[in-house]
C-alpha cells in the first residue's frame, strides 16, 4: 500500500473521529431511529374513548409490538406472557386516545384473594431524550398510564373482600357516636384514610397516572393530576383497553402531546393475572415512536425534506463531476490488465 | 498529461480519495466503526443494564456508554466518507448504474439525518424505504461479476434480500397508514427477512469456510473462533433465553423468528469463514461483514447507511477502467 494515497484519507478519518466525539459530548445526534412507529390518525368529532370495539378504531392502523419478559431486575419474567400487543391511536383537536389490544385466554379482574392477580397494561412516555426504557432514570423520567382490570371492574360497583369471603366477620368500626370527631365509621381502613389509591372507595378512572425516575421510584400523581380516562372490554379472548387524555393540560408531570411536533417515545407493558404477573413480572416492549398527525400539507409544505434531499442529489452530482475530471490512475486496474481474474 | 487530437491537456492532481486503496481503507474503517458500534453500543452497553450499578460497575458502565455514543456517532460519518469516495470514483469511471445507486444512497443518508430533527411524515418515510429497496436490489444486480465463491455471493444476495424485506415491511406499514387501512400485516416480511438474514450470514461464512482446507495450520484458529462464537450464543440462549432474546433484538435486530441454535450456527460459520473469504475476495468479505454488523431491521439511520454501503462494497468489481469521462472520446 502506497502511503501518499492513504494519508489524506487517514487524516479525514481522524477528523471524523474527533467530530463524532465532539458531537456525542455536546449531545448533538446525527442518526435517527427508524424503529417501530405508531401513527396516530386524526379523527373528526368525539373519540370513541368509551367504546374499545367501536368501528371508529378501524380508521387507525394497528402496529404490532413485540414483547419480551422483564429480565433486568427481580422479580424477573423470563418468558413473556404475551408475544405481542397491538397499538393504535386516534387524535382530535383536544384529546388523544391510545388503544392497546392483546390476546388473553383468561379474564382476571380480581385481586381480593391473596393468590389472585389482575390483568393490567401500561403505556410509558419518555419525559426527556435518552431516558432508560427500564422505568426511567434520574436524568430522564417517565410518565406512565397504568390500566388495571380490577380497577375497571370496580368502576360500576366496587368489590371488596366480603364478596370473596362472604362468611368473614364484620370489620370492627369506630362507634357511630364518634363519627363527627373521629375518622368516621371506616376509621380502621387505614389505606383509605391515608389516601392510598389502591384502597380508595371510589376512583375517577381505571387508569392510574404515575411517574418514575428509575427502579423503585414509581409514584402516583396527586388526585387532581389523575386526568387519564380509561375504558376496557374483554371479548372472545381479546382485551381492548383505551386510555385517553386531553392533549395539553399544563401538568409538568405529564408528557406533552402536541400534533405537529417530533415523535413521542413510548413503550408498553402488559400483565397476565392468571400467570401471577404483577410488579416487575411483566411483558414489556422496547421504545416505539408515537407520531401525532401533522397538519395537512401539500408537497411544497415539506420543503425541509425536499431541500435536504435535493441538496444530497446536487452534492452527489458535484462530487461525481469532480471525479470525472480526475486522471485515470489508481482506480484498481488489476495487475496484468483488464482481467476479472486479477487481484484486488 | 493526456494528449488528444491537436490539444494538450494539463495534468490534474489525482484524487487519492477515490483510489482503490483509499476506498478499501475506508471500507475497513467503516467495518471497524460498525463492529465497534455492535460490540460496545448495542451489546456491552445493553448488557450492562442487567448488572447491578454499584461501584466500580457504574463508573465502567458510564465510560462504556460514552464510548458507545462516540461509536454510534462515528458510524454515519465513516459511512459518509466512504460514500464520498465511491461517488468520486463513480464520476471517474462514468458508470451510470453505479452513479444512480450511490445518488439514491446519498438521498437515503440525507433523509435519515433529516429525520433526526424533523417530525417523521409517512410519505417521506415511504419514499426513503423505497429507495432502500432500490439500492439493495441495484447493488446486487452485478453480484455475479463480483469476485468470490458462488456460495458466498448467494449469501450476499440473501443479505440484500433481508435489507429489502425489512424496508418493504416498513413500507407496507406506512402505505397502510397513508391509505387508512388495517389490511396487510408487515410481520410476514419481518419473519422472512430475518430468515434471509441468517441464511445470508451462514452462506457467506460457508463460502469462505469450504476453502479452509487450503489454509493449513491457521484453519484451526478460524474453526476454534467460530466454534467459540457459536457455543457462546447457543449456551447463553439455552441458559437465559429471555435475556439473550432481548440482547439479540437490541444488538442485531433478530426478534426470535429464527431459532437461537440456527443463529448460533450461522454466526459460527461467519466467524470461521469470513477471514478465509477475505484472502480470496477482500471486498466481498468486508462488505458482507459490514452488513452483518449492521444487523437486521437497521433501526438507526447510520446503520441503514452502513448496511447499504456494505452491499455496494461487496459487489464492487474491478472491470476495465474506461478512463476519465472527458477522455473517453479521445483517441488512446
Amino acid at each position: 500500500m502506497s502511503r501518499p494515497t492513504v494519508t489524506p484519507t487517514r487524516l479525514l478519518a481522524i477528523a471524523a473521529v474527533g467530530v463524532a466525539t465532539l458531537l456525542s459530548i455536546v449531545g448533538i445526534p446525527v442518526t435517527s431511529a427508524q424503529g417501530t412507529a405508531v401513527f396516530a390518525v386524526r379523527a373528526d368529532g368525539a373519540l370513541p374513548v368509551d367504546a374499545p370495539f367501536d368501528a371508529a378504531w378501524d380508521a387507525a392502523r394497528s402496529t404490532e409490538v413485540v414483547m419480551t419478559g422483564q429480565a433486568v431486575v427481580p422479580p424477573r419474567l423470563m418468558v413473556p406472557s404475551f408475544p405481542s400487543v397491538r397499538v393504535r391511536s386516534l387524535v382530535n383537536d383536544d384529546r388523544i386516545a391510545i388503544l392497546l389490544e392483546w390476546d388473553d385466554a383468561t379474564r382476571d379482574e380480581s385481586v381480593l384473594a391473596v393468590e389472585s392477580f389482575s390483568d393490567a397494561a401500561a403505556i410509558q412516555f419518555a419525559l426527556g431524550s435518552g431516558t432508560s426504557v427500564c422505568m426511567g432514570q434520574q436524568a430522564g423520567g417517565l410518565n406512565i398510564w397504568h390500566w388495571k382490570a380490577d380497577w375497571a371492574a370496580d368502576m360500576p360497583d366496587r368489590q371488596d373482600v366480603e364478596d370473596v369471603h362472604p362468611g368473614m366477620p364484620d370489620e370492627a368500626r369506630f362507634p357511630v357516636d364518634m363519627g363527627a370527631e373521629g375518622p368516621g365509621t371506616d376509621g380502621f381502613l387505614t389505606g383509605q384514610m391515608a389516601g392510598n389509591p389502591r384502597s380508595a372507595a371510589t376512583r375517577p378512572s381505571s387508569v392510574e397516572d404515575l411517574n418514575a425516575v428509575g427502579f423503585g421510584t414509581l409514584t402516583t400523581q396527586e388526585p387532581e393530576g389523575q386526568n387519564v380516562h380509561g375504558s376496557s372490554e374483554y371479548r372472545d379472548g381479546v382485551w381492548r383497553v383505551v386510555m385517553s387524555r386531553p392533549l395539553s393540560n399544563g401538568d409538568p408531570n405529564d408528557t406533552v402531546l402536541q400534533p405537529g411536533s417530533a415523535a413521542t417515545v413510548i413503550a408498553v407493558a402488559a400483565w397476565d393475572g392468571s400467570r401471577g404477573d404483577r410488579n416487575g413480572l411483566k411483558s414489556v416492549s422496547t421504545w416505539l415512536s408515537l407520531v401525532l398527525p401533522q397538519k395537512p400539507m401539500g408537497p411544497l409544505d415539506m420543503w425541509p425534506f425536499l431541500f435536504l434531499l435535493t441538496l444530497a442529489l446536487v452534492l452527489s452530482g458535484l462530487v461525481m463531476l469532480y471525479g470525472s475530471r480526475q486522471p485515470a490512475v489508481g482506480l484498481g486496474w488489476p495487475p496484468g490488465g483488464p482481467d476479472r481474474g486479477g487481484g484486488e | 498529461m493526456a494528449v488528444g487530437a491537436g490539444a494538450v491537456r494539463r495534468a490534474r492532481p489525482r484524487a487519492a480519495f477515490a483510489d482503490a486503496e483509499a476506498i478499501d481503507w475506508l471500507a475497513r474503517l467503516l467495518l471497524v466503526a460498525v463492529a465497534t458500534d455492535l460490540i460496545v453500543t448495542r451489546f456491552v452497553v445493553r448488557l450492562a443494564i442487567f448488572v447491578p450499578k454499584g461501584e466500580p460497575f457504574s463508573t465502567l458502565s458510564a465510560a462504556l456508554g460514552r464510548l458507545g455514543a462516540v461509536a454510534d456517532a462515528f458510524v454515519p460519518l465513516a459511512g459518509l466518507l466512504l460514500l464520498g469516495a465511491l461517488l468520486v470514483r463513480a464520476g471517474r469511471t462514468g458508470r451510470r448504474g453505479e452513479a444512480l445507486i450511490l445518488s439514491a444512497l446519498a438521498v437515503v443518508a440525507a433523509g435519515g439525518f433529516a429525520l433526526t430533527y424533523l417530525p417523521p411524515r409517512p410519505e417521506v418515510l415511504l419514499v426513503l424505504e423505497s429507495l432502500v429497496v432500490a439500492v439493495a436490489v441495484g447493488s446486487v444486480i452485478h453480484v455475479r461479476d463480483a469476485r468470490g465463491p458462488v456460495v458466498a455471493r448467494i449469501g450476499l444476495v440473501a443479505l440484500a434480500a433481508a435489507i429489502a424485506l425489512a424496508a418493504i415491511g416498513h413500507a407496507v406499514d406506512l402505505a397502510g397508514v397513508l391509505a387508512g387501512s388495517s389490511g396487510v400485516s408487515a410481520m410476514t416480511f419481518n419473519v422472512v427477512g430475518q430468515l434471509s438474514f441468517v441464511c445470508g450470514v451462514a452462506l457467506v461464512g460457508l463460502g469462505g469456510a469450504h476453502d479452509l482446507v487450503k489454509h493449513g495450520p491457521s484453519r484451526g484458529r478460524f474453526m476454534a473462533a467460530g466454534a467459540v462464537a457459536a457455543l457462546l450464543v447457543g449456551l447463553t440462549a439455552a441458559r437465559a433465553p429471555a435475556t439473550s432474546g432481548a440482547i439479540m433484538i437490541w444488538s442485531i435486530g433478530l426478534a426470535g423468528a429464527v431459532p437461537d441454535l440456527i443463529v448460533a450456527v450461522a454466526l459460527g460459520l461467519a466467524v470461521t469463514g469470513l477471514p478465509v473469504l477475505y484472502r480470496q475476495a477482500p471486498a466481498l468479505a468486508i462488505g458482507a461483514a459490514i452488513v452483518l454488523c449492521s444487523g437486521y431491521g437497521l433501526a438507526a439511520s447510520g446503520l441503514v447507511l452502513a448496511g447499504l454501503l456494505g452491499l455496494v462494497v461487496a459487489c464492487r468489481t474491478e472491470r476495465p477502467d474506461p478512463g476519465p469521462v472527458g477522455d473517453r472520446n479521445q483517441a488512446p
